[in-house]
C-alpha cells in the first residue's frame, strides 16, 4: 500500500464535492407542512346579490414543496374535512353539510392537489385538481407570495394566499341560491413550517 | 273545574293536553315542510322562525304540564285493563311526556349551537346555555329528527288506543279528556234512561 499522493487527495475531495452536489440540489426543494393554526380555507358567496357571505373550513391539513431552483416544480396538497364548514350560523351549517350542498356523510373530505405552477415574481398561477362533493375538476388558483423567513421560535415559515372562482354546478352543488350565487370564491391562506 | 276528578280531567289538564297535542302536530308538519321547501319560497325564513318560536312556547307549556301533572294526578286508568295493558299505557304516557320536553330541547340545541339565542316572535329571546360549538347542531339535529318521527308513531298509537278504549271498550277514556264524565252505565245518574236498559 502506497502513501496517497496529494493528487489522490484532490481527487477524493473532488469526488466528495461531486457527491455532495445532488444533496445540495435536494436542499433547494424546501418541504413545508401546513400550520393549521395559521392556514385558512375560506369561501365567499353572494347572498341574493345583497352581501357577501363568508364561511370557512376549520379542519384542514396539507403540505407543500417549494423548489427554489425550479419554481415550476413546486407542489401543494391541501385536504379539508367538509363537516368543519362554519358560517357562524348553526342551522345554515347543518344545511350546508346535508345533501343539498356538501354531502359530508358521503364525501367527508375535499382536496386540492396541484399539477403545475407558473411563477411570475411574487405571484403565480397554480393549476391543480379540486375534489369537492365527490367531483374532481381542474382549477387555476391565482397565488400571491406573502412572506418567508425565520419565526421567533426557531422555525422557518413560508406563506401564500391563493384565490379561485368556482362555478357550484361544476361540482354538482346546484341548490338554487339565485343567479348571483352560481359562482363563489374560494380562498386559501396558507402558512407552512419548513420540515 | 280546574282540577281533575275521579272520572274526568280538569280544565287545566285538558287545556294543556290539547294545546300541546295541537302544537306538536302543527310543529311536526311545519318542520317537515320547512326542510323540503326551497330558498326562494316566500315562507322559507318565516317557516323556520315560527317553528323555533312555537317550539319554545310548546316547551314552556310542556314544563307547565309536567309540574301540573305532579299537583293534579288525574283519574285512574279505566278498570278492566290487565297488568300488561296498564304497563303499556303508563310507559307510553311517560314517553309522550318525555318527548314533549326532549324534542323541543333537541331543537333548541340545533339553533343555539352557534352561541346565539332563539328569538320568540320578537317577544323575548331564549338564551343559549352552552358556548358555541361548531358541529353540535348535527348531533342535536339527528336526535330532533328521530325523536320527532318516533313520537309521531307514538302519538298515532296513543290516539288509536284512546279510540279503542272509547268505542270498543266503552270505558270513557276519550270522554274524560274531553271534559265529559265517564258514561259508564254504573255512573248514569238516577232519572236518566239507561241506553242498555229495559225496553218498552
Amino acid at each position: 500500500m502506497t502513501i496517497p499522493t496529494v493528487s489522490k487527495h484532490l481527487t477524493l475531495l473532488a469526488a466528495a464535492g461531486l457527491l455532495s452536489m445532488p444533496w445540495m440540489a435536494n436542499a433547494e426543494v424546501q418541504r413545508y407542512a401546513l400550520d393549521p393554526g395559521h392556514s385558512f380555507v375560506t369561501f365567499s358567496i353572494s347572498h341574493l346579490g345583497f352581501s357577501m357571505l363568508q364561511g370557512s373550513f376549520n379542519d384542514l391539513e396539507g403540505s407543500f414543496e417549494y423548489d427554489t431552483e425550479n419554481p415550476a416544480g413546486s407542489t401543494i396538497k391541501v385536504v379539508i374535512k367538509t363537516a368543519s364548514v362554519d358560517t357562524n350560523h348553526a342551522e345554515r351549517d347543518k344545511h350546508l353539510r346535508g345533501p343539498d350542498f356538501l354531502n359530508v356523510d358521503m364525501f367527508p373530505e375535499a382536496s386540492f392537489e396541484s399539477t403545475s405552477f407558473v411563477e411570475d415574481g411574487d405571484t403565480g398561477v397554480l393549476t391543480g385538481n379540486l375534489t369537492l362533493n365527490g367531483v374532481t375538476k381542474p382549477v387555476d388558483v391565482a397565488v400571491t407570495f406573502v412572506g418567508e423567513g425565520k419565526d421567533p421560535w426557531g422555525n422557518y415559515r413560508r406563506g401564500y394566499v391563493g384565490r379561485t372562482i368556482l362555478r357550484r354546478s361544476d361540482f354538482d352543488v346546484s341548490y338554487d341560491l339565485g343567479p348571483a350565487a352560481e359562482e363563489m370564491e374560494l380562498e386559501f391562506n396558507i402558512e407552512g413550517i419548513r420540515q | 273545574m280546574l282540577r281533575s276528578t275521579a272520572d274526568r280531567y280538569g280544565t287545566v289538564a285538558r287545556s294543556l293536553h290539547w294545546s300541546i297535542a295541537l302544537l306538536m302536530v302543527a310543529l311536526f308538519a311545519l318542520g317537515w315542510y320547512m326542510t323540503e321547501i326551497n330558498y326562494y319560497n316566500p315562507w322559507y325564513t318565516r317557516a323556520f322562525d315560527w317553528h323555533k318560536g312555537v317550539g319554545m312556547l310548546m316547551l314552556g307549556l310542556a314544563l307547565a304540564r309536567l309540574i301540573w301533572s305532579r299537583l293534579d294526578r288525574g283519574p285512574a286508568l279505566p278498570e278492566g285493563m290487565n297488568a300488561l295493558e296498564r304497563a303499556a299505557a303508563r310507559s307510553a304516557h311517560f314517553l309522550l311526556y318525555a318527548m314533549t320536553l326532549l324534542i323541543p330541547i333537541s331543537g333548541y340545541f340545533i339553533s343555539t349551537a352557534d352561541g346565539s339565542g332563539i328569538d320568540v316572535f320578537g317577544w323575548f329571546e331564549v338564551p343559549a346555555l352552552l358556548p358555541a360549538s361548531n358541529g353540535r347542531e348535527e348531533l342535536a339535529g339527528t336526535l330532533h329528527y328521530y325523536l320527532a318521527f318516533g313520537t309521531a308513531y307514538l302519538v298515532g298509537l296513543h290516539a288509536l288506543a284512546a279510540l279503542k278504549h272509547q268505542f270498543l271498550n266503552r270505558d270513557g277514556t276519550l270522554s274524560r279528556m274531553l271534559g265529559r264524565p265517564d258514561p259508564k252505565p254504573s255512573r248514569v245518574t238516577p232519572g236518566q234512561t239507561n241506553p242498555k236498559g229495559h225496553s218498552a
